[in-house]
Parts: structure tokens; C-alpha cells; sequence
């Protein structure tokens, strides 16, 4: 199933720690209070677990799918190749 | 090809290490295997004996955090090699010079446990990208992982920002310390009870965060605090006043000081601005590893307080690694910049004479009685601002070091004597202080040897007085200033 980044947009910072209830995949030191009294939180989100918070009330912002962030399988290096930059 | 090494390249490496750089370090093989029974070692880096303070940096207890692991070990690296070769260390325009470098080596224990989350690391790269959790398998639920971050024994059983569901990724485990990753960094705090400094490294958010997690901090009402069950079921709502986590002064001041010290390091190498905060932010925590390690002296009163950090790297969890690579620069610059406010120039000074003993009762003159008066916060901000060349001098300078050996033993009589109440500062003391403050400022740069005149004409107010006395005075003479 796709996951996405998301950023989660919550009236105010109380409704934003009201997120613990769905016990969703959300990044805890990206918390932070908006414009006003409006408090956001990033996250990585089913379309499924979007929909639920959609539902509410949330305001929910898709960043980008997850496959695209996720270099640490892709740029790889052996241990050789680290000696051979040092020269150890 | 540049990027990130896996688990047991992480491994392999910290061997590397220790095995180039094996006059300087020493493998620490952690007591527990990981859950998937992978061995865990830690390097301490140290030239030379004695008592000495230890900065302990941990990483890699969130999987999917790729970057710190290799950042740390290639922190290791770059101390060693720069130590061994005698030069400084740069990262883009900040530079440190050899004799920092030196300094840092020969004066702490530097532990660095990379990292604590083996098997989760070998599942982000090869299975799910985004594992944050542990391995642990959680018989008898329905699904596996705990996160090692939320295991800590700090508030573990109140539930605040953890899950009892296994499925979540803030799942807390089964009880405190219930994993070995948990348990292999008590080990190193346990076993090294000189470590009074640490950094858990996670990521993401460029933040630099130090206790509390659970709630907002305060520092007026000792007795509202997390030991406290009187406030059981009140904690975690960041926005009420019902309650809030004390904190002592003097510690938030440190906490506060260091933390920007730190930002401003990571700052000069490419001015990314790291946030300094109480790590409760909006988002409650408990079972956190910031808010165990500085807990422990308030729950046994026999352990050491350990001034623990996060810092949370960069802006995503598994950055381009040209990225990467520009953020280990920027965090190593701060990491080095920590050990150099974790340096003691008395602790180092002390160093085998008898004032070793009573260290701790001058700590205690510092924190309770200087830290209460405007002038005595002035004297420990200026000698923590200077500590790094105090302590440059007093290692180059045999005879600096002697007066200044010998004007700590008379201060230790006064303000920490074996027993007693403390009286006045004797005109001896008055005397060698001052000679030493000469001595010191001949050799010192500019900006030091301006502090030690304004010491020594300070010197005048505790002429016939009790410590806390001359320290009354002198808060006079700041007031009258500012006026």
C-alpha cells in the first residue's frame, strides 16, 4: 500500500494532540503551532489514514510519495568503498 | 560510490576504527545482543588516565534515521584522524584548531555508540524504508517492533505520546527497558558513571532539544515533579497550567547556554539554524532517552547528573547522501563544539590531587550559592566562555597549573570545608588568587585577559567577607551598573 508525506493541519495545538487517538505514523518534534492558533504536524499516511482525518476535520497536505524520499536503499556503500575514501 | 553503509558495515567500521586508531580507543562490546541476536559495540576514544568527564553520543535507535549511524561514525573517524595527525578539524568555515582537537582526547572520554538499532537498520534497507521501531517480534500481539524510544524508564507507565498497541510506531513494549537496545545504553550509563554529558541523535527537524518531553518546564515548585504521584494522571497537556515539570534553574541556564553554543556551531558551516528547545514542544513524550538520561540523579541521588540533549538532523529522514554528507559536516562542528563545554578546566586541574574528593561539594558552593547571586552567574558564564583556553593554559604551563592547584585547595577549604560552616575568604587566598589572575592574563588572548582584570578587581569585595557575602557585594556593584 502507498504511503505518502504528509503535513496535518489541526485547528489548535489541543486538537492536534488529539492525533494520538488514531495512533498514526506522525513525526512528534516536526509539532508545531501555525499562523493563529492553528498547529501542524508532519507524517507519513496511508491515503486511507488521510481520508480518515480528512473526515475529522483535519486539514491534511500530501507532500510527496514516500518511494520518492527513501535513498537509503538505493545510495549504498560497502565497506570497502568507505576505507578506499579514507584510507584506512 | 558515496551513501550509506549498512548494519553490519556500521559494525565493521567501528572495528576499523579501533583497530587504526588503537592507542586512543577502545571497543566496548555492549552485554546484550540485538533482538535478532546482532552484537553491539560502542568506541570510547581517550588518551590517558585519571578522572575525567564522559560525553556519551548515541544514534540510530529510530531505523528508518539513516544518517545519524554513519554521521557518528565518521565523527569517530575524524577525531581520531585529527588527533593522531595533530591538526585541527574543519567543516566549511568553521574550523577547530589541533589543540581543541587535543584537548577533547586528552581531557574526556568521548563514548560513541552509532548504532543502538542494528536489525531495524537492516530492515530499512532491505525490506520497509520507513521501519522505525525494533525488531522484536512482541509474541502474543499482533505485531512486531518497539520503539526503543519510548522504552526509557522516565514516566514509562504514564502512556503520555506512547502507544500500548503493538501495530503503533510509538509502541512503548511490554515494561521499561524491556529491550536490549534500551538496556545496552542504561549499560553504558551504568558501567561509566563518569558520563555527564549526552546526545541522542535522531532525525528529522533540525532541532536541538533537552528536557523536558512530558510537559512544560518550571523552575519555582520543586515538589511538582515527575517522581511525584500526587500529580499521576496530570501530566501531558503542554497548554494547561495544572501542571508543569520542574526543572532547577542553574541546570535550564547550562541546558540553554550549551544548546546555543551548539546551534551556533552548526550555524557558521553553512547557516542552517537548528531550533534550541525543551523537547515537549506541542507533543508530549515519555520513555524518552533526553529525559532518562538527565532523570537518573533525581531518582537515585548516587548517579551523576548527565546533561542529555536530542538533536533531531536535517530536514527528512534519508537525505539525497551529497545531502547527507553536508549535514554530518554541519552536526560533527556541533558535537565537537559540545565536548568543548563539556571540558571542566577545575575537574582537569584537580586531576590527581586530593580536590577530587571534594569536587562535588564545590559543585553543589557553585550551583546553590554563586548561581543565586547576578555576580556569581557572571563568574561561571565567563569561566565556562574562557573553559577551553583555561584549560589550554593551565595544560602547556606546569607552574600555571600548580598556583592554580593551590588556589583551589584554599577556595575548597572555605566554601567546601570537610567541616563546619565555610567562613571568611582568608587574605591569602585574596593574594594567590590575584597572582594567579597575572599569571594567567600574561599569556592569555585579549578577550580572556580582560575577564581576569575584571576578576581581580572584583577581588575587593570579598576582602574580610564569607564567600556569599563578597558575592552580595559584587551583585551591588553589577546593579549599580546597569543603573
Amino acid at each position: 500500500m502507498n504511503r505518502f508525506f504528509v503535513r496535518v493541519f489541526a485547528a489548535n495545538p489541543l486538537a492536534l494532540r488529539r492525533l494520538q487517538k488514531f495512533d498514526f505514523d506522525l513525526f512528534q518534534p516536526t509539532a508545531r503551532q501555525t499562523e493563529g492558533k492553528r498547529a501542524s504536524i508532519d507524517g507519513l499516511l496511508t491515503m486511507e489514514q488521510i481520508e480518515k482525518l480528512v473526515l475529522d476535520g483535519y486539514q491534511v497536505l500530501i507532500e510527496e510519495e514516500a518511494s520518492r524520499r527513501a535513498h537509503g536503499q538505493k545510495e549504498t556503500m560497502t565497506v570497502e568503498e568507505w576505507r578506499a575514501e579514507r584510507k584506512v | 560510490m558515496a551513501g550509506y553503509l549498512s548494519a553490519a558495515g556500521i559494525e565493521s567500521v567501528i572495528q576499523i576504527i579501533q583497530g587504526a586508531y588503537s592507542d586512543i580507543c577502545q571497543l566496548i562490546v555492549l552485554p546484550e545482543q540485538s533482538v535478532e541476536h546482532r552484537t553491539c559495540r560502542a568506541l570510547k576514544i581517550a588518551k590517558g588516565g585519571g578522572t575525567r568527564t564522559g560525553v556519551l553520543f548515541v544514534g540510530g535507535a529510530h531505523a528508518r534515521e539513516l544518517i545519524n549511524p554513519d554521521l557518528l561514525v565518521n565523527f569517530a573517524y575524524n577525531l581520531c584522524t585529527a588527533y593522531t595527525n595533530g591538526t585541527g578539524l574543519t567543516f566549511g568555515p568553521k574550523t577547530y584548531d589541533a589543540f581543541t582537537i587535543k584537548l577533547i582526547v586528552e581531557a574526556l572520554d568521548v563514548f560513541v555508540f552509532p548504532l543502538i538499532n542494528p536489525d531495524g537498520r537492516e530492515y530499512v534497507q532491505t525490506v520497509d524504508a520507513w521501519w522505525r521501531k525494533n525488531r522484536d517480534l512482541n509474541p502474543g500481539l499482533p505485531c512486531a517492533g518497539v520503539d526503543i524510544n519510548r522504552n526509557y524508564d522516565f514516566l514509562w507507565s504514564s502512556g503520555i505520546g506512547t502507544s500500548s498497541n503493538s501495530c503503533s510506531d510509538i509502541f512503548k513494549g511490554s515494561a521499561a527497558f524491556s529491550e536490549p537496545e534500551t538496556r545496552n545504553v542504561r549499560s553504558l550509563l551504568d558501567n561509566f558513571p563518569n558520563i555527564e554529558c549526552m546526545i541522542d541523535i535522531h532525525s528529522f527537524s533540525q532541532l536541538i532539544l533537552f528536557p523536558w518531553g512530558d510537559d512544560v518546564s518550571q523552575t519555582t515548585d520543586p515538589s511538582m515533579n515527575f517522581r511525584n504521584p500526587a500529580f499521576d494522571g496530570l501530566r501531558g497537556n503542554p497548554g494547561d497550567s495544572v501542571y508543569k515539570e520542574y526543572i532547577d534553574a542553574a541546570d535550564l541556564n547550562r541546558f540553554v547556554q550549551v544548546g546555543n553554543h551548539m546551534r551556533d556551531a552548526i550555524r557558521a558551516v553553512r547557516g542552517r539554524v537548528y531550533t534550541v528547545e525543551p523537547s515537549v514542544l506541542l507533543y508530549p513524550t515519555s520513555g524518552t532517552a533526553v529525559d532518562y538520561g538527565y532523570s537518573r540523579h533525581l531518582v537515585d541521588a548516587t548517579k551523576r547528573k548527565v546533561f542529555s540533549y536530542t538533536i533531531e538532523t536535517a530536514t527528512e529522514f534519508q537525505p539525497v547522501f551529497s545531502e547527507a554528507l553536508e549535514v554530518m559536516k554541519e552536526v560533527e562542528a556541533g558535537l565537537i563544539e559540545f565536548c568543548n563545554r563539556c571540558l571542566c578546566p577545575v575537574e582537569s586541574v584537580s586531576s590527581g590531587t586530593g580536590l577530587v574528593a571534594r569536587l562535588d561539594r564545590m559543585r553543589k558552593f557553585r550551583d546553590r550559592v554563586m548561581l543565586a547571586h547576578s555576580s556569581g552567574r557572571r563568574y561561571v558564564e565567563l569561566f565556562d566562555s574562557h573553559s577551553a583556553e583555561l584549560l589550554s593554559l593551565t595544560a602547556a604551563d606546569a607552574k600555571l597549573r600548580k598556583m592554580a592547584t593551590d588556589v583551589l585547595q584554599e577556595l575548597a577549604d572555605v566554601v567546601a570545608p570537610a567541616r563546619g560552616k565555610s567562613g571568611p575568604i582568608p587574605s591569602s587566598l585574596l593574594k594567590s588568587s590575584g597572582g594567579l589572575f597575572k599569571a594567567a592574563g600574561a599569556k592569555a588572548s585579549r578577550e580572556l585577559k580582560k575577564t581576569l582584570l575584571t576578576l581581580q578587581t572584583d577581588l575587593k569585595f570579598f576582602k574580610g567577607q564569607t564567600a556569599e557575602g563578597g558575592l552580595t557585594r559584587a551583585d551591588a556593584k553589577l546593579t549599580r551598573k546597569k543603573r
